[in-house]
Formats: structure tokens, C-alpha cells, sequence
């Protein structure tokens, strides 16, 4: 049996709980499950099997009840609100037929320095007894209107423009020097190649990312990649080296290109060694193009 | 441990799947596609990548996933490497030995930007040695 006719209501305003659903996890269901998920397990559909695993029924796929929780929670929260992280733990085994009851509670709701809203959620599943067969976490935010414009100032306060965006330490071993240069094609030696400052950067490294909604803009994004990067350096980089790299942003800026509009955005990278003495500063732009007259369909 | 790469393609159709197979039971809800979508069972999509389960247990579980989304998902190729990504034991309070293993996967699109992962968490209670 299911419930097709679930109605989710408007999204709550405040923190409180989500009004609950309760679904009937039948074969059927979880025979589509199985072919989209690939979980061909026959404890989940044979009863034989489940018998001689010490259970009275086929259990329902801990996942499926995941991807259910997951639907139920874009519903509750509503259409502005896109789901970043959902992590659920599968407490106990629910047998397929038996009514299960799927809730949740939005505990808070915080605007962030880059202009999203950010939710934070608790969901679980409860069986027949009443019994929490699945508890969760939920992490979703909402997109603030981007006005039909590259959201310049939003941009400008999440990189923190002007000031000390990140500080971050690597240690500078043998083997990531010797990969770097057969990569490039450079001859083994003690100290790093020239262009080894890109392999200590901490935007390309991933371990600082202050504007990812870029990504999630609703227009079409035409382009992008690295504008242009210079490095001076005081000594040259060596094998052995612990490099400090702190990043500030200092330029943030569009200009109209062939493909669209294009969005900079430069960072300045001072390296410093165990010491805290100056050892490179590199200065980095990246570019992202969009047309600001079509939206991403794929969002 | 580091399983091979994966290149898994997203299509509509791929998507349309797993939304179908909740949309049967739940009904018709917008959400935005996401890694629960490519990897609806985290635990499954690891270990047909060739990582190995534990076995000689009493009972193996699974224990729990988690999806996480960095960027949005585009038509096209996604390259998926699943490792294993902890390792846990102790005793229950039965005395019972009690392993966890997490499986992480990542995936990454043609640009090289990082699109999201998956955890899916297998439990394996007593026996085992």
C-alpha cells in the first residue's frame, strides 16, 4: 500500500517540527529500488532467505528508507532550499509491508557572511512500536535572489576581500617534488621547480573555497578557468621546506567578454617558511564567464 | 585502500531512476539532482568498485550512508574513486566483537572540480577471527 496523495504543505518559517509522513514500503517499491540502486540482496525480497537470517519478514533497504527521508526533507524545506548533506544510520531492520512513520525537525536556521541561508535538520523513521529504526542530519541552504546580476558584493564579503582569507601549512616532501617535476618534465634536483608555487596554493589544493555558490548561479555558465599567474620569489622552494601559505583576495570584478560576462577574482598568496621568513608571493586570477540572459537548466 | 576509477555518465534517464523508485511510494517531489541520485547506496557502489567486505561474521550490516553535495550535478561523465576511508573495532556490551568499516567515494567531473561524495558504512557483528 502507499500514500500517492502525500500533501507537504508550505515550508516552515521557524524551527520546529515537520509534519510526518507515513509510507508503506511494499515489494513493489523495493524491487524499482533495487534496480536503481543495484541492491540485488535477496533478503529483500525473498522470504526464505530472510527466515534463515534470523528475521520474520524481507527487510526494507537501510538506503531506501535514506532516499525517502531525503525526498520528504526537500518537500518540507521547500523549492528555495537545495540539500547540501544528508547522513542518516540505519538503527534497526524494518520488515517490507509495515507502515513506517518518516519526520524530522528543522533545528536551526542561520544566514551565512556569503548570503545563504543555512538549515540544519534532524530526521528519523519510526516504526509500528514506535521504535527509531533511522535517525539523521540534514544540511540544506537556500540561495538568496540573485536580482538578475552577478551577486558582486555577496562575492566580495564571502572571499573577505582585502583581508586574511586562510592560512594553511604544507610540508614540501621528496616525492610530491619529484612527481611534479616528471610531470613537467623537469630534470630531478634539491629545490622545487619553478612552478611548483600553483602545487601549494590553497584554492587549487581545494582547502579553501569561499565561493562556491558560484557553481550554483542560475545562469548558464559559458566558461572559466585560470586567468593568469606570476610568482616572485626571495629563495627558491626546497624539498624539506614546511611552506605557510596565507591567502587574501584582492580584486573582485566583472567586465563584459565574447562569451558572456566575465567574473575575476585575484588572490595574492604570501609563502613563508618554518622560520617566517618570505620565501614567494604568487598572484593568481581566475575567471568565470556566464550569460546572464539564459538560466542553467541544469540546476 | 583505493579501489579503481569509475566513470559513471549522468543522464536523465540514470536520474529518472532513483526518483521513480521513491516517487512510487512517496509521491512526486521536486529535488534538485544530487550524488543520492548517482549513488543511491553508498555501501553497494563501493564495493562492486572492488573494495572488499569484511566476512566470517555473525552478521554484516549495513550501518548507515551519508551523501554530500559541492557542486551541482551536469550532464556528462563523473569520475567516482571509492576507498576505504576508516576502520573501527571494539566489543559490544555483550562482549561480542564489533567492526565498522566506512567506504568513501569521491566524485569528480571533467573539469577536475570535486562534485560530492558518499560514505556508506558496513557493520559486522561477532565471530570474524
Amino acid at each position: 500500500m502507499t500514500d500517492p496523495t502525500v500533501n507537504f504543505g508550505t515550508p516552515p518559517v521557524r524551527e520546529g517540527d515537520f509534519e510526518d509522513r507515513l509510507v508503506y514500503p511494499s515489494t513493489e517499491n523495493l524491487l524499482r529500488w533495487a534496480s536503481a540502486a543495484e541492491d540485488y540482496s535477496p533478503i529483500h525480497f525473498d522470504r526464505d532467505v530472510a527466515i534463515a537470517r534470523g528475521f520474520d519478514e524481507p527487510l526494507v533497504h537501510g538506503p531506501w528508507k535514506g532516499a525517502v527521508l531525503r525526498h520528504l526533507l526537500a518537500g518540507w524545506l521547500g523549492p528555495d532550499a537545495v540539500i547540501r548533506e544528508l547522513s542518516v544510520r540505519y538503527l534497526r531492520a524494518d520488515s517490507v509491508g509495515r507502515p513506517l512513520r518518516f519526520g524530522g525537525r528543522l533545528v536551526s536556521s542561520e544566514p551565512l557572511v556569503d548570503g545563504t541561508i543555512e538549515m540544519r535538520c534532524t530526521v528519523w523513521v519510526r516504526d509500528e512500536q514506535d521504535r527509531v529504526t533511522v535517525e539523521g542530519e540534514g544540511v540544506a541552504v537556500a540561495e538568496p535572489d540573485s536580482g538578475g546580476g552577478l551577486p558582486m558584493e555577496r562575492l566580495r564579503a564571502a572571499v573577505r576581500l582585502g583581508q586574511d582569507a586562510g592560512t594553511f601549512t604544507y610540508r614540501v616532501d621528496a616525492n610530491d617534488v619529484e612527481t611534479f617535476a616528471a610531470a613537467i618534465g623537469a630534470a630531478p634536483r634539491r629545490t622545487a621547480p619553478a612552478t611548483y608555487f600553483g602545487a601549494l596554493d590553497p584554492v587549487e589544493r581545494r582547502d579553501l573555497d569561499l565561493d562556491d555558490f558560484l557553481q550554483r548561479l542560475p545562469f548558464l555558465k559559458t566558461g572559466g578557468g585560470n586567468a593568469f599567474n606570476e610568482v616572485t620569489y626571495e629563495r627558491p622552494i626546497r624539498i624539506g621546506d614546511e611552506i605557510t601559505v596565507t591567502t587574501r583576495y584582492t580584486e573582485v570584478y566583472e567586465k563584459p567578454g565574447s562569451r558572456g560576462t566575465l567574473l575575476f577574482r585575484v588572490r595574492v598568496n604570501e609563502m613563508r617558511d618554518a622560520s617566517g621568513a618570505l620565501v614567494a608571493t604568487s598572484r593568481c586570477g581566475h575567471v568565470l564567464s556566464y550569460r546572464l540572459d539564459e538560466e542553467d537548466d541544469h540546476q | 585502500m583505493v579501489a579503481p576509477a569509475q566513470v559513471i555518465m549522468v543522464s536523465a534517464q540514470g536520474l529518472d531512476r532513483v526518483r521513480a523508485a521513491v516517487s512510487a511510494a512517496v509521491g512526486d517531489v521536486s529535488v534538485a539532482a544530487g550524488i543520492a541520485d548517482i549513488c543511491p547506496d553508498p555501501l553497494v557502489f563501493a564495493v562492486a568498485a572492488g573494495l572488499p567486505r569484511p566476512s566470517g561474521f555473525d552478521r554484516s550490516i549495513d550501518g548507515g550512508s551519508t551523501w554530500r553535495d559541492t557542486a551541482p550535478l551536469a550532464p556528462g561523465p563523473l569520475y567516482a574513486v571509492s576507498q576505504v576511508s576508516a576502520i573501527a573495532e571494539r566489543l559490544t556490551s555483550d562482549g561480542r566483537r564489533l567492526v565498522r568499516v566506512v567506504y568513501t567515494t569521491q566524485f569528480t567531473d571533467a573539469h577536475g572540480d570535486r562534485v560530492g561524495s558518499a560514505d556508506g558504512t558496513s557493520v559486522h557483528i561477532g565471530g570474524g577471527r
